[in-house]
């Protein structure tokens, strides 16, 4: 028999594995990309069709979803970057694009991936995903046939975790009632090889310490997260009133970063208030090294949001009292 | 040594005095990486993260597992800095209340279920590790003000603390989501405690050393045991050893019988 507290330790380890297998099934699947016609061939210079059908299967709208080529030597898109606004939930929507091959490019098949980065949001909480479609282009000058373009197959994202699990399990029962340790060792070893070995090949440790190198002020309880759009108080239009030289704010933020959006819409404001202000967002995600030489970082984190103010170099964190502040930072504060 | 153990552990922990930034390595402790000085990865804050994008967490399966099989909770009694700070305040090594330690293990999934639910890093909230480590840091830095989610920080931290003082190993026992995750590989780490039955006199000099509260002597191999050693210094009958090598499995648990001193009568 199975003693009580390595049962209860057991079923809480199973449970933690369907949760894990679960979240990632519920999770994953949040827009599906079909690329058509299924059969290209094209020659050197020459230009090729290609419409991607992209399925939104979730409860929630999947916005800037944008469509580009990337490491493909002698090829291009046209237009190189193609983008749609919103897909809304359970919606569909259809993106036409060329595919442009070089007069150079070598003949031969070709692996071509179209990465598609978009924003999806959860109530306020939005996340940046970025997803790929392989695609293979045959180049050739005689017609020997059509080439495929297809999404690739590959391992599903929760197939080999559901395959450790069942390993486990596996491993587990032989060690209660078979009193065999081996396996049970055998299989915590794959877990740490496999999920190390394919976590890395996946890009994961870098995503790890993008998310740790990135701190986020609502997301540790350093303040709030404001949900609301601000609204200008009497005194701050005054005091913006009184600013009369061009001056740029830059606002650093995440798309995960629940206060950025507060921050955004703040700028925002004062800058309808006052065309004297200039504002560009920029996304510490993509831009870190940017962030980084701005100031933007404190003690090698990343903060978001941050405004900086680009004529002095002066940077303002987070949003608590960011009104006030915001109008120090531009000189017209009381 | 399991001092000098701990100051390493304190050592990883903040050494981004040194200038180094943050790096690939997951914390094998409960440490939060907003923290200014953190040049490694908080285990259950990037758990949340990856919950919340919904990624299959192969890296982080990985890195814990390896973390599991080498120490199991080995690492809360020898390296994690929060659990040094609850050593530092272990006045009162209270019985353990084993159906009470089970809430460490709600705790986790609970921290789970929320960020699921809510999109959002949740237990980070009312962490107290982040309390320490970042609240009070970024209220220096000038980051952090005195607000709400200061306040939680604060109040959940002045609950916990209380809870050291009151009880020895307090948060380790009882509400630790990384030492739930630890203690489920406790009875496969490799570092583990061994008990000679032939040896033990059943005196409870090991349950009085005991951090934890735990009966060394019945339950050596229990899952809330931190491997900490207290019990096996204690022991003059040397019939409790910390032993580094893959454990032997058992079909059912014996409890140590036979004691050493009822067979010297004999």
């Amino acid at each position: 028999m199975i003693h009580r507290q390595t049962g209860v330790l057991l079923l809480i380890a199973i449970l933690g594995v369907v949760l894990f297998a679960y979240v990632a099934v519920a999770q994953e699947s949040i827009l599906s990309f079909t690329a058509s016609p299924e059969k290209i061939e094209m020659a050197p210079g020459g230009t090729a069709s290609l419409q991607l059908s992209i399925d939104n299967r979730s409860l929630h709208p999947a916005d800037d979803i944008a469509v580009s080529l990337v490491d493909a030597a002698g090829f291009s898109l046209d237009p190189a970057e193609a983008d749609i606004k919103v897909i809304p939930p359970f919606g569909n929507d259809m993106l036409d694009l060329n595919l442009v091959a070089s007069p150079d490019v070598a003949m031969g098949v070709h692996d071509l991936t179209l990465q598609l980065i978009y924003t999806y949001c959860i109530e306020v909480s939005c996340f940046q995903i970025v997803d790929e479609v392989s695609v293979q282009v045959l180049v050739t000058t005689t017609s020997i046939g059509p080439a495929t373009v297809k999404k690739v197959k590959s391992i599903p994202p929760w197939g080999m975790l559901a395959v450790g699990g069942l390993l486990l399990l596996a491993s587990i029962l032989l060690w209660q009632y078979a009193g065999m340790r081996i396996p049970l060792y055998v299989a915590l070893f794959l877990f740490v090889v496999g999920g190390l070995a394919y976590g890395v090949i996946l890009g994961q440790h870098e995503q790890a310490q993008g998310i740790a190198a990135v701190l986020c002020t609502s997301c540790v309880g350093i303040e709030e997260s404001q949900h609301e759009r601000p609204v200008l108080s009497g005194n701050a239009l005054t005091a913006l009133g009184r600013l009369d030289k061009d001056l740029e704010l830059v606002v650093f933020y995440a798309p995960w970063c629940h206060s950025c959006p507060y921050a955004e819409a703040m700028v925002e404001e004062m800058a309808k208030a006052n065309p004297h202000i200039g504002y560009k967002f920029v996304n510490v995600d993509t831009n870190r090294d940017m962030a980084a030489s701005k100031g933007v970082i404190r003690n090698q984190r990343t903060i978001v949001p941050a405004i900086l103010r680009v004529d002095t170099g002066e940077v303002i964190f987070g949003i608590e009292g960011l009104e006030g502040r915001l109008l120090d930072l531009l000189g017209v504060g009381a | 040594m399991r001092r000098i153990s701990q100051g390493f552990g304190l050592l990883l922990g903040l050494f981004g005095f040194t200038g180094i930034g943050m790096t690939h390595i997951i914390f094998p402790g409960l440490h939060c990486y907003a923290c200014p000085l953190s040049v490694t990865i908080c285990p259950i804050g990037l758990m949340q993260n990856l919950v919340i994008y919904g990624t299959v967490p192969y890296f982080w399966i990985g890195t814990i597992v390896a973390y599991g099989l080498v120490l199991g909770r080995g690492f809360c009694g020898w390296f994690c800095p929060f659990g040094t700070l609850n050593d530092l305040l272990s006045f009162n090594k209270a019985r353990i209340v084993k159906s009470f330690s089970y809430k460490k293990h709600a705790v986790l999934v609970g921290t789970i279920v929320a960020a699921w639910a809510f999109a959002d890093t949740m237990f980070c909230k009312i962490c107290p590790a982040a309390s320490i480590e970042a609240s009070i840091p970024y209220l220096f830095l000038g980051v952090a003000h005195v607000n709400k989610p200061f306040i939680i920080h604060m109040i959940s931290l002045g609950v916990v603390l209380i809870g050291m003082v009151l009880i020895a190993r307090f948060w380790c026992r009882y509400l630790c989501p990384m030492g739930a995750i630890l203690s489920l590989f406790n009875r496969v780490s490799f570092l583990h405690l061994k008990l000679d039955s032939n040896r033990c006199a059943r005196c409870t000099v090991c349950t009085d050393a005991c951090p934890l509260g735990l009966k060394p002597y019945e339950d050596y191999d229990d899952h809330n045991c931190i491997k900490c050693g207290e019990c096996t210094s204690v022991c003059s009958l040397d019939a409790l050893t910390l032993s580094f090598s893959p454990q032997m499995p058992r079909l059912s648990k014996k409890k140590a019988h036979v004691p050493y001193l009822s067979r010297m009568d004999t």
